[in-house]
């Protein structure tokens, strides 16, 4: 369980005046349940890639738990983003070919991490999200699955935080609302922070706390329904 | 990360296939050039091994081995019979064999030529030798029997030509296989081709005669015939008794017919050299066989480097082509790079599937190449020799390691351009739309 501090971050691009994101501070608490709304364009991306650590910010920093990531180099915000962070994603980016199983130890594959209780770990996910054949391909499997599959797979590691862009933008309703069921639970379960990036209001209204953004900047912080 | 190229290769199997089929073509070219330049090279040394030194009339050394060696029938001019008979009394000579061409009979030319060199080309596996004017002894490839007839067609293989009336040779014996063109000759007492020519023991003057009346006269028929033809008439000897066993294989007289080539067996390496000084004169030609090959080889070596170059081209140019659609793929599929990223794969992961998958690909397409071009090869070669009897040894040398582990070398440096740009793509491409 990690809690997040953003300071004084500004993230700039070429070319643009403003700043596409700028947030002079923002703490989670550990085991907080987080949604982040906006149109588009508001900077919602950017702050999932920044507490990602996928981009660094031009100025600031991005302390998760002891750990300001915005001062780490690319690799060593790899190595981390792999141990802490789960990551659920709006197109899964599952690899079709390879089984769900497959899927799901894919990155600790990678990483050489993929050791016999990791594959039980991974076994015992997919049962818990509800994928039945682990064996089976995950491009015959329905978007619903397919999701499902995501999840138990930013579940592996045991990260400290999960962090879900758009979960449920390309799903059914009744997909989508299995995949929320599962993600608030599974944050619960597994005591990882959740910090969810979303317009879908059955997963805002499910959530602790909404922080809402416009241009870049934190235009509400609020708490939600389920706090 | 295997199992992820495989399942990606699986998925992609049409698209990688076609690359692997491009680059396999590109590489066979190269490995068919070298290969088949070497099985020429080869086949024709061996071709010629047993024919130490080729004594003719002077003119045109490499024509003088083509036909003689590679028995690639061309109108020579004759040497005197008086050569012959200098040659085979000469003690520095094992044996010295006429040998004389211009009749071919079911496509296989017919040779007149001596018993010493039936024995020193690998002697009989069947019958037995030249006892007679009509006895035949063919190569292991003629498809005749011991006992067949073949009546002599004028002219060379693939030429007009008609028979001659009044002669058939029997088949009595049959050579072991020696995998030169003498394979697919018909092998006949030279003084049976003399007669069939009409120019037994006939004075020659050792040149062709420019022009002539002639039933024979037609263009490309072999210079024995004509020679002959043109000084019918004055023949000093009328004999009778060709087919006096005695007469077969000498002694040779002053009164000997001209014959186009004579292949001499010289008993040391040094009577070798000697007999090929004297014997190159203004009227008479002597060359070691090794020597003419030499000179083609490096005709056929220019030959070689020029094709190689084609080949190498086409190589490059199909380089140039996969590091473009690698490219290419790699920027179709940067989102997915970048959510392999972003799920926690290390960057050397990223670069490992990029660079693994296509040097897969490549490599792939370089060992099928190298297999193609090797049967490609076999298969030309099994034809050219069934074509003119040449035994084309089809081989690898160990340079040709050196040659493949540098087109190995230059695929895995290929490969890496695309996986340093995956390498180098930022992570956050998977989230962005």
């Amino acid at each position: 369980m990690l809690g997040l501090r953003l300071a004084e971050i500004t993230v700039t691009v070429e070319g643009l005046a403003a700043p596409v994101l700028a947030i002079e501070n923002l703490a989670v608490a550990p085991g907080e349940q987080l949604a982040v709304t906006g149109p588009s364009g508001s900077g919602k991306s950017t702050l999932v890639n920044l507490v990602t650590g996928l981009a660094k910010p031009a100025s600031g920093s991005v302390v998760w738990g002891e750990a300001d990531i915005a001062r780490f180099g690319e690799s060593a915000r790899d190595r981390w983003r792999s141990d802490n962070v789960g990551l659920v994603m709006q197109d899964f980016h599952l690899f079709a070919g390879l089984s769900a199983l497959d899927n799901v130890l894919l990155p600790a594959r990678l990483r050489h991490r993929a050791g016999a209780d990791r594959v039980a770990r991974a076994e015992s996910l997919l049962g818990r999200v509800g994928v039945g054949r682990p064996a089976q391909d995950v491009a015959t499997m329905s978007r619903g699955e397919q999701q499902r599959v995501a999840v138990a797979r930013a579940l592996l590691a045991s990260p400290g935080v999960i962090v879900a862009d758009e979960p449920t933008a390309s799903l059914d309703r009744e997909s989508g609302d299995a995949v929320i069921g599962l993600l608030l639970a599974l944050a619960a379960e597994e005591r990882a922070t959740l910090i969810a990036v979303s317009h879908d209001d059955r997963l805002i209204a499910r959530m602790q706390r909404i922080v809402a953004l416009r241009d870049g900047r934190i235009v509400d912080d609020r708490k939600g329904d389920a706090a | 990360m295997i199992r992820f190229i495989l399942a990606d290769l699986r998925r992609l199997w049409l698209g990688s296939l076609v690359v692997v089929l491009i680059v396999a073509l590109a590489t066979a070219l190269g490995v068919a050039v070298t290969l088949q330049e070497r099985a020429l090279r080869l086949g024709s040394a061996r071709a010629a091994d047993r024919f130490d030194l080729v004594v003719g009339a002077s003119g045109s050394e490499t024509q003088l081995i083509l036909s003689s060696v590679f028995l690639q029938a061309a109108p020579l001019p004759l040497i005197p019979g008086a050569v012959l008979t200098r040659l085979a009394a000469d003690p520095r000579v094992a044996w010295a064999a006429p040998v004389g061409f211009g009749d071919s009979s079911f496509g296989y030319p017919i040779v007149g030529t001596t018993m010493p060199l039936v024995l020193a080309a690998g002697g009989l596996t069947e019958g037995h030798g030249f006892e007679d004017h009509e006895d035949a002894v063919v190569g292991s490839a003629v498809a005749l029997a011991i006992g067949a007839e073949v009546k002599p067609m004028h002219g060379a293989v693939g030429e007009g030509g008609h028979v001659h009336e009044g002669t058939t040779y029997h088949v009595v014996g049959r050579m072991p296989r020696t995998g030169t063109p003498w394979d697919r000759a018909i092998l006949v007492p030279i003084e049976a081709v003399w007669h069939v020519h009409g120019m037994d023991e006939d004075h020659e003057d050792g040149e062709s005669g420019p022009d002539h009346d002639h039933d024979h006269d037609h263009a490309g028929e072999a210079a024995t015939h004509d020679a002959g033809a043109a000084d019918h008439d004055e023949a000093q000897h009328d004999h009778d008794d060709h087919h006096d066993p005695v007469a077969l294989g000498g002694p040779w007289s002053e009164a000997t017919p001209g014959v186009p080539a004579i292949i001499v067996k010289p008993k040391t390496i040094a009577d070798a050299y000697r007999l090929r000084g004297e014997y190159r004169t203004a009227t008479t030609l002597a060359v070691f066989p090794g020597e003419v090959l030499t000179r083609l080889y490096a005709t056929l070596g220019d030959a070689r480097s020029i094709l190689s170059a084609v080949a190498t081209g086409a190589q490059a140019l199909v380089a140039a082509a996969v590091a473009l659609v690698a490219i290419a793929h790699v920027g179709q599929r940067r989102r997915q790079i970048g959510a392999l990223r972003a799920l926690g794969a290390p960057r050397l992961s990223v670069f490992g599937i990029v660079w693994g998958e296509i040097f897969t690909i490549v490599g792939l397409g370089i060992l099928l190449g190298i297999a193609i071009g090797y049967g490609a090869t076999l298969a030309l070669s099994q034809m050219l020799t069934a074509a003119n009897g040449v035994a084309l040894p089809v081989v690898f040398e160990w340079q040709d390691l050196g040659r493949a582990a540098v087109l190995v070398i230059a695929a895995a440096i290929l490969s890496a351009l695309p996986a340093i740009m995956a390498y180098r793509q930022p992570p956050a491409a998977a989230l962005r739309d």
